[in-house]
């Protein structure tokens, strides 16, 4: 194991307000101030296993079933935003998430809610599992095959966009394949189509020629591709440099991309193994991990809302996610969200600010501004302190200081 | 009862003197209306006339008994106690039975109003005799007193203003009381105008608007409430939905859209409400005064007949007029030149789906503005079902000619064929065009394919338009089965012919077995959109479900008793809990 990811043994007080908070907020989306305590008392180890639990309320899980009839894509947008603020499952939404922008699929394209719907249920369902069984699962998905346009990939008609981006942007990345190796990973993906919701798999449409792929030949299919991809030594630092980037910071060093895709692969490819190892590692909470990277739009609403208690409708910050840059469902391409400073550009940020103004009206009658900055900021940085100090001192000051507190830089690093 | 009264503020009413008993004040004229002493900046103005035999008969008022009986009343009072028990608490509070000492301090009437400027409110009341009132307000103080803690706080008047008697509940309420006149103000101006009115026996108060008056001389004099808004003015007071729906009623879209009664109650300058409480249930009638509306869409302007009767058990059903033939005609004085362009492009559009005819002189005139629309549950086949289910509506009007039908069939397949071209762009499977004969009659109707087994059924196989002309009849409705339906209905029926009011009939407890078909899906709803916690929504639904549980029926007129009066009349009718 890489030095990088030794298991973290917190010295006395490490385990503190600013440690416990980067753990729930990079692990899920943030915390409420009575699960920080409890965080706090139970230590990190039983924290973690919180982590991977699911308490989601059946009957959250059972709305959108009633729903789906209803061809909405707001409320399925509105669904996941309640799962996610809800907080019952809060690592098996975070990685929901990751997955869903490393799969970018959009119903834009897609305009069946069903299909986005069992989509997501997929990358929840295995999203902590078998790798192997998520990418083999994800090729197969109906919303995927409508979005990449698996269902005219027909032989003697190839269509290679998903060939393409299950090498480029799902599994290896640039400069591990050619493109004859599209070409020929879109021959052996041929035939595999949706029949109404489903998946099917037409014989008659397959091309079952001999084909070269990643330098080996074969009769190969769709599954004897993925596993051909699977297999490159390119594949496992992918996966470890999405989950990397996800939860430690941008541009993983060369040490931690092998080190990681080698505890992936030791771990028999289990995602869900590999992430408490990651999770519970010097690396994770190492002082370069911490803030290092600009706050999704939904991670930022999500802790937001988580720390101040604020009962806003799911379909509402759903519909702030949006304006904010970020709509569920509805990534702007096959690459995912652009994220980074694009996260905050001049439009995106307006909309980010009255987002969280709006927040800090809903939440001033129950708390105020102390209150939320060591909430949200357990670091509690001194100029923001004194600032907040300042702003107390002014009559009916709760709005104004939580605003100020939520739209100060240091909240907007995640 | 003002439980927030503060003991501070008892304190020191307890050392103000009141000034010296001047001599009895002159009795009120018997007959002088009550809304004589309410000074005219009320922009909202309350009265219960009839109030009184409600008061004498108590619970065992028939539209209380009545109103007692519903599954909503039973629910509520399981939940929170009965109303005799409620009736007990108040009388233990007040020490004296509540009702009998309202009906004597209200006998000659009783009166609210209320200034949005100044956001005070202002009660009323004349006594049978100062006796009474004197009776009633002493019950009144020393409950509160008990209830403070303070005995003997407001056993005597804390000032005399002129000939009235002056109690002060800390900066809450000031209370005055001038022989049979019992008056109830949050400021101190507000009550002192009552009193300068009450003194002035020749005092027209919000009798001096002429348009209050004109209402409510005529008004039901067996009423339980009477009461006038004064919208032109609230405007400024209120939210922006309330300025939005005024916008609607004024303009002449608004009033196509809504109709030109409907429109006209909208955009009125005042309303004058009454509301009667029978033992088959409650009745509001509301008109409108100064209610601008275009004459020529309004029900009757063109002579024109009426769909025939249909007997179905519909969810509602409504009889609307609707002459879009003269909205197109008279757009060149309705909307200005800016508008024009749009009417321009939807006759041109409109000539495209009827073979080259132009809508508003070739279509349109040949079809009745009166339109019956139809709403009812209809029977799905079992694979066809959607989840969530909604009512099929139908539409039916009045053809000249039944030859005209044949302009509408080719118009609902154009349209057809060319949303089924615009979802084939997006590899998706449009509606289906059926041509089918039932019982010698024609019907064009169209459908989605059906859905693949266990890949649910959606909103959308709601939808299976169909359109039909039975005779005259010209039937276009959300469901082919609804259509049918109705062409058997009306198979044989001519149209009618003379005058009739606009209206619409519901049919609540049909409308509660679809919610309940829906629960599932309504509760969701609201927890994603609302973000009501699943008990909290689930319980929102069933007090809903109990609410159209509670009705038999609603019937909703909208009449013109008089060429310049718009009257909207709306009667539930109670529906009485199953043993």
């Amino acid at each position: 194991m890489s030095a990088t990811l030794r298991a973290w043994r917190p010295a006395l007080g490490a385990w503190d307000r600013p440690a416990a908070a980067h753990l729930l907020r990079r692990a899920g989306f943030g915390a409420s101030p009575e699960e920080l305590e409890q965080a706090l008392g139970a230590g990190l180890d039983a924290t973690l296993e919180r982590l991977f639990e699911d308490r989601t309320p059946p009957e959250l899980d059972g709305s959108i079933q009633a729903l789906l009839a209803a061809e909405s894509l707001e409320l399925l947008q509105a669904w996941w935003m309640a799962r996610i603020v809800a907080g019952g499952a809060p690592l098996r939404e975070r990685m929901t998430l990751v997955w869903h922008d490393l799969f970018a699929t959009s119903h834009e394209k897609v305009q069946d809610v069903r299909l986005m719907h069992g989509q997501n249920e997929l990358l929840r369902r295995a999203g902590l599992g078998d790798f192997r069984l998520l990418l083999h699962g994800i090729a197969r998905d109906p919303a995927m095959l409508v979005w990449l346009d698996g269902r005219s990939n027909r032989k003697g008609h190839p269509n290679e966009n998903f060939a393409r981006e299950v090498l480029e942007l799902f599994a290896l990345g640039p400069g591990h394949y050619d493109e004859r190796d599209v070409q020929e990973a879109a021959r052996a993906f041929s035939g595999w189509g949706t029949e109404g919701r489903s998946f099917v798999h037409a014989p008659e449409h397959h091309d079952d020629g001999p084909k070269t792929i990643l330098g080996h030949q074969g009769r190969f299919d769709g599954v004897a591709a993925l596993d051909l991809i699977l297999a490159h030594p390119a594949c496992a630092r992918h996966v470890a440099r999405v989950l990397l980037e996800a939860f430690v910071a941008p541009m993983p060093t060369e040490e931690e991309l092998e080190g990681l895709a080698g505890t992936l692969l030791a771990s028999d490819w289990d995602v869900g193994r590999t992430l408490r190892v990651l999770l519970r590692s010097e690396l994770f909470f190492a002082p370069r991990a911490r803030r290092a990277r600009i706050a999704a739009p939904v991670e930022c609403l999500a802790a937001a809302s988580r720390a101040l208690g604020a009962r806003v409708p799911p379909r509402t910050l759903a519909r702030r996610a949006s304006a904010m840059g970020q709509a569920l469902f509805r990534p702007p391409s096959v690459k995912g969200w652009e994220g980074g400073r694009a996260w905050i550009h001049a439009g995106h940020w307006i909309a980010r600010h009255n987002a969280l103004v709006e927040l800090a009206r809903q939440a001033a009658p129950s708390r105020n501004g102390f209150e939320v900055l060591r909430d949200v900021l357990p670091e509690e940085p001194p100029a923001l302190r004194a600032a907040v100090e300042r702003l107390a001192r002014e009559p009916s000051s709760d709005p104004a200081a939580i605003a100020f507190v939520l739209t100060a830089p240091e909240f907007h690093l995640y | 009862m003002n439980r927030a009264l503060p003991l501070t503020a008892f304190a020191v009413l307890c050392v103000l003197r009141p000034g010296l008993p001047g001599p009895p004040p002159a009795p009120l004229v018997p007959e002088r209306a009550i809304a004589t002493l309410m000074p005219v900046g009320c922009r909202v103005y309350l009265e219960g006339p009839g109030l009184e035999p409600l008061l004498r008969g108590g619970l065992a008022h028939p539209f209380l008994a009545a109103a007692r009986a519903t599954p909503l009343a039973k629910a509520l009072e399981e939940a929170g106690g009965s109303l005799e028990q409620a009736l007990e608490r108040a009388d233990a509070w007040l020490g004296a039975p509540a009702l009998p000492l309202a009906a004597r301090m209200t006998q000659r009437g009783v009166a609210l109003g209320f200034d949005p400027e100044h956001e005070a409110g202002l009660l009323v009341a004349v006594a049978s005799d100062a006796a009474a009132a004197e009776e009633g307000l002493t019950a009144i103080f020393a409950a509160l007193e008990r209830q403070h803690g303070v005995p003997g706080a407001l056993r005597s008047a804390h000032e005399r203003w002129e000939d009235a008697e002056v109690w002060f509940l800390g900066e809450e309420a000031v209370v005055a009381r001038r022989g049979e006149l019992s008056i109830v103000g949050k400021r101190r101006e507000d009550v002192r105008a009552v009193l300068a009115l009450a003194a002035d026996p020749g005092a027209r108060g919000m009798l001096a608007c002429p348009d209050l008056q004109a209402q409510y001389e005529a008004r039901a004099p067996d009423a339980a409430l009477w009461a006038w808004l004064a919208m032109e003015e609230l405007e400024a007071f209120g939210d922006e939905g309330l300025r939005a729906l005024r916008r609607v009623g004024l303009a002449p879209a608004g009033q196509g859209l809504l109709g030109a009664e409907l429109g006209a109650l909208c955009g009125a300058r005042a309303l004058a409400l009454s509301l009667a409480l029978e033992a088959e249930g409650p009745e509001l009638s509301v008109r409108a005064v100064g209610a601008p509306h275009v004459a020529s869409l309004a029900p009757g302007a063109r002579a024109a007949e009426q769909p025939a009767e249909v007997a179905g058990e519909d969810l509602g059903s409504a009889l609307l007029y609707r002459d879009y033939a003269r909205f197109l005609a008279d757009r060149a004085t309705l909307f200005p030149a800016e508008a024009q362009a749009a009417f321009a492009e939807t006759i041109t559009t409109g000539a495209l789906f009827f073979a080259g005819r132009d809508l508003g002189s070739e279509v349109l005139p040949h079809v009745s503005p009166w339109i019956r629309l139809v709403a009812r549950a209809v029977e799905f086949a079992p694979e066809r079902r959607p989840e969530i289910t909604l009512p099929a509506v139908a539409a039916i009007a009045v053809l000249d000619d039944p030859a005209e039908g044949e302009a509408w069939t080719s118009a609902l397949q154009t349209l057809i064929a060319i949303l089924g071209v615009e979802q084939a762009q997006k590899g998706q499977a449009g509606l289906g065009l059926y041509l089918s004969s039932v019982d010698g009659i024609e019907l064009t109707s169209a459908r989605f394919p059906a859905p693949r087994p266990g890949e649910g059924v959606d909103l959308r196989y709601n939808l299976e338009p169909a359109m039909t002309v039975v005779g005259r009849h010209l039937i276009v409705g959300t469901h082919v089965a609804l259509v049918r339906e109705l062409a058997r209905e009306l198979e044989g029926k001519p149209p009618l012919d003379g005058s009739a009011q606009e209206q619409l009939r519901l049919a609540p407890r049909a409308l509660a077995g679809l919610l309940a078909d829906n629960r599932a899906a309504l509760v969701a709803h609201k927890m994603l959109a609302e973000g009501l916690a699943h008990a909290d929504a689930l319980e929102e639904i069933a007090g809903l479900e109990r609410v159209l549980e509670s009705l038999d029926g609603v019937r909703i007129e909208v009449r013109r008793p008089t060429p310049d009066v718009h009257e909207l009349w709306l009667a539930p009718i109670l529906a009485v809990a199953p043993r």
